[in-house]
């Protein structure tokens, strides 16, 4: 989970082109939107593709979304429940 | 009832530095031009979207920020803002593309396919509430933003205005077919603050400009070598005039010094 | 003593393509609250769109040479005519083209200055110059705007305006992607409404600043603002919209109790005509005139569409009649907005025209009956 958690970090920061803010500035427990990251509703919508593009996984509406980016943390426990498993 | 109009401010990202009413500043080494400027040259605070801008978008807010982040406005509701930007948001559109060919069109590239992107960033972040004019024409769109700028303060739909000139193109384009011969294949942004006080944003220059109409065929530059010029005036405190002729249009821009 | 001529900006002449088909057929089409929308997908996208009624329009070319004939230039000085050409994005072929199979661009390259040229040849418009306004989704509208601002300053005896947006790839997967799109339909200021539907469109006219005749339909004032808040969503207050709105109506030297109804913008995604009924409720109070949008009809044609709705606006305002709002049966916003899907009368000759677009860029128009 950890490992999840700090690739994660330096996933949103680069996907989302976050200048001035590196990996140990993430509060995991913080809210990712309307946060300190100043993310708006496009960077939501960047990082659901970010989800599909590199887990797998998709966000099937709009209230699971709020708790899904709730924080670093809430992301990474919903992908580790959701992305496709190995065979 | 003609009101006089005023150059109070002026900012240039060019091949060779950054000027601004402090002065001129080369580019420092392993920069190759404007498309290499970073937040700190432009910005002293942090910025976090600093870096989602594209390339038009991020010259453009670049020439802004120079002039707007050291000098405040004195009503930002009828502060206008035009645009001269002949490659419009076609560097953007490429990248856009690419995220569609990849599978996983991006909305945030998306959302800056147009060329009036290139204002929105620095209306939000400076606040500035006044009309916008974005002119991705021929090579004569940065003059025409400046007369459409000059047309809004002289009817009063707004008290300040600025106005940019951005030529934006991703080096890795220039060979690019989409361009064509008309664009520039070297990236520009320069800002004038146009207002009808002198309000002393770093200058305080009297301004007068008119237009009018030329056949002159002068070769059409799009970064429009005229804006340099008088870029280059400014930052030697010179007066004088500049007589632009471009695409149908003609232009003489005098300023002299408000005593 | 001879009365001094009270000269005013006339509309003169226009013409619109969009999925209603021409002007004449968009309105009639209009008033019996038909739709063009049809179910998707567009371009691969699950969505419903609204394509030109005749598909061939949708290369710059065919649109251009369909609409030359809706405007008379023989008495018009070409020497001191500016051609204003308006897009978001205009015709994107040549980008999808060379992206998808390398292939050269053509005709025209996709810069929107070659576009301009491009367009302006087939209309056989002979210009002193080409202005090329880019305002996103208030391009129409900023272009009729800079128009009337030039003519009353002298700088043009006539203006030519010209949109073209046409559906695209680039322009469904991108919308696609900001979740923005309605899966079946555009439905302004309806209670259930998700989101806006896409639409082809262009449109010409040609404006004059002139004595108007008792029948003219005149451009009396125009304002524009930005909302200075968000990339692509608009201010929550509507306060831009207000604004520009405000300015429109200074412009034209008139109050909120002279405005006889309103062409909404009317996107029907969630947050536009929320916003847009908070900023007509600033502007009109309890007293708001009858409002419309088309987009339940005609899709949200793009740049081009701010001037594709003013020219059907004119021809609302001549029969003193709003359509109907195609999409909408139950209001859906705080403020009681007289949106209907029935005609209603408006209640005087000028109507407000709204737009917005991306970047928080807001324009309105004010037209008049000249008498």
């Amino acid at each position: 989970m950890e490992t999840l958690i700090n690739t994660l970090k330096g996933q949103i920061i680069s996907t989302l082109k976050l200048s001035d803010v590196k990996p140990e500035d993430i509060d995991v427990d913080a809210p990712l939107v309307g946060g300190g990251l100043g993310l708006d509703s496009i960077d939501t919508l960047e990082l659901l593709v970010l989800l599909e593009k590199e887990y797998g996984v998709t966000v099937p509406d709009v209230n699971i979304g709020r708790k899904v980016f709730g924080s670093v943390r809430s992301l990474a426990v919903y992908i580790e429940e959701n992305r496709p498993k190995e065979k | 009832m003609s009101r006089q109009l005023y150059l109070n401010s002026f900012s240039a990202l060019l091949p060779d530095g950054i000027y601004s009413s402090l002065g001129f500043i080369p580019w420092t080494d392993g920069q190759k031009g404007p498309q290499d400027v970073t937040r700190r040259q432009i910005l002293d605070k942090p910025y976090v979207n600093f870096g989602k801008l594209m390339l038009p978008d991020k010259l453009a807010f670049g020439a802004a920020s120079l002039i707007l982040a050291r000098y405040g406005l004195p009503d930002k509701e009828k502060t206008a803002i035009t645009l001269g930007i002949c490659a419009g948001s076609l560097s953007t559109d490429l990248r856009y593309m690419e995220t569609v060919a990849a599978g996983f069109p991006g909305p945030a590239v998306f959302s800056a396919t147009l060329p009036s992107s290139a204002i929105a960033d620095i209306a939000i972040y400076f606040g500035l509430k006044g009309p916008n004019r974005v002119c991705a024409g021929n090579a004569a769109s940065g003059l025409t933003a400046f007369e459409l700028a000059t047309l809004l303060l002289q009817s009063g739909k707004a008290d300040s205005a600025l106005v940019l000139s951005v030529n934006a193109v991703e080096p890795g384009d220039f060979e690019c077919p989409l361009l064509g011969p008309a664009i520039a294949r070297e990236n520009r942004a320069v800002a004038f603050l146009v207002s009808t006080a002198p309000q002393n944003q770093g200058l305080g220059f009297r301004l007068n400009a008119s237009f009018g109409q030329s056949d002159k065929e002068v070769p059409c530059d799009s970064g429009e070598l005229y804006f340099t010029e008088l870029t280059r005036m400014l930052l030697h405190r010179k007066t004088g005039s500049v007589a632009a002729s471009s695409c149908g249009m003609s232009a003489d821009i005098t300023i002299t010094k408000e005593l | 003593m001879s009365d001094t001529i009270k000269k005013a900006v006339v509309l003169e002449q226009g013409g619109i393509l969009c999925g209603l088909g021409t002007l004449e057929e968009t309105v009639t089409d209009l008033f019996e609250g038909a739709s063009a929308i049809v179910p998707g997908p567009c371009f691969g996208v699950p969505v419903a769109y609204a394509p030109f009624k005749d598909i061939a329009w949708r290369s710059l070319d065919a649109s251009a040479k369909a609409l030359a004939p809706c405007i008379d230039l023989s008495s018009v000085d070409g020497e001191r005519t500016v051609f204003i050409f308006c897009a978001a994005k205009g015709d994107i072929s040549p980008i999808e083209e060379y992206c998808t199979v390398k292939k050269a661009p053509g005709a025209f390259l996709p810069l929107l200055s070659s576009q301009a040229e491009y367009a302006k040849n087939i209309l056989g418009i002979s210009a002193a110059r080409t202005i090329v306004i880019s305002d996103a989704c208030a391009s129409g509208a900023t272009g009729v705007e800079v128009g009337r601002e030039l003519l009353l300053a002298g700088r043009a005896g006539a203006v030519v305006v010209f949109g073209f947006d046409g559906i695209s790839r680039f322009v469904a997967t991108g919308f696609h992607s900001l979740a923005a799109l309605s899966p079946s339909g555009a439905r302004p200021f309806d209670a259930n409404r998700d989101g806006l539907t896409i639409g082809d469109g262009a449109a010409v006219a040609l404006l004059t600043y002139r004595e108007p005749y008792r029948d003219d339909i005149v451009v009396a004032g125009a304002g524009s603002s930005n909302d200075a808040n968000h990339r692509t969503g608009p201010s929550r207050t509507g306060e831009g919209l207000f604004r520009a709105a405000q300015a429109a109506l200074a412009d034209a030297a008139m109050r909120p109790e002279n405005i006889g109804g309103v062409k909404c913008h009317g996107t029907a995604t969630n947050y536009n005509d929320a916003m847009e009924a908070k900023a007509l409720f600033s502007l009109f109070g309890a007293e708001i005139p009858p409002c419309f949008s088309m987009k339940g009809a005609i899709g949200h044609t793009s740049g081009a569409g701010s001037l594709v709705e003013i020219l059907i606006a004119a021809e609302c305002l001549r029969r003193r009649l709003a359509p109907p709002t195609a999409g909408f049966s139950e209001l859906g916003v705080d403020e009681k907005i007289p949106v209907s899907a029935s005609s209603q009368h408006l209640r005087g000759k000028s109507l407000l025209c709204l737009s917005a677009g991306f970047g928080g860029i807001n324009a309105a128009v004010v037209l008049s009956e000249a008498a």
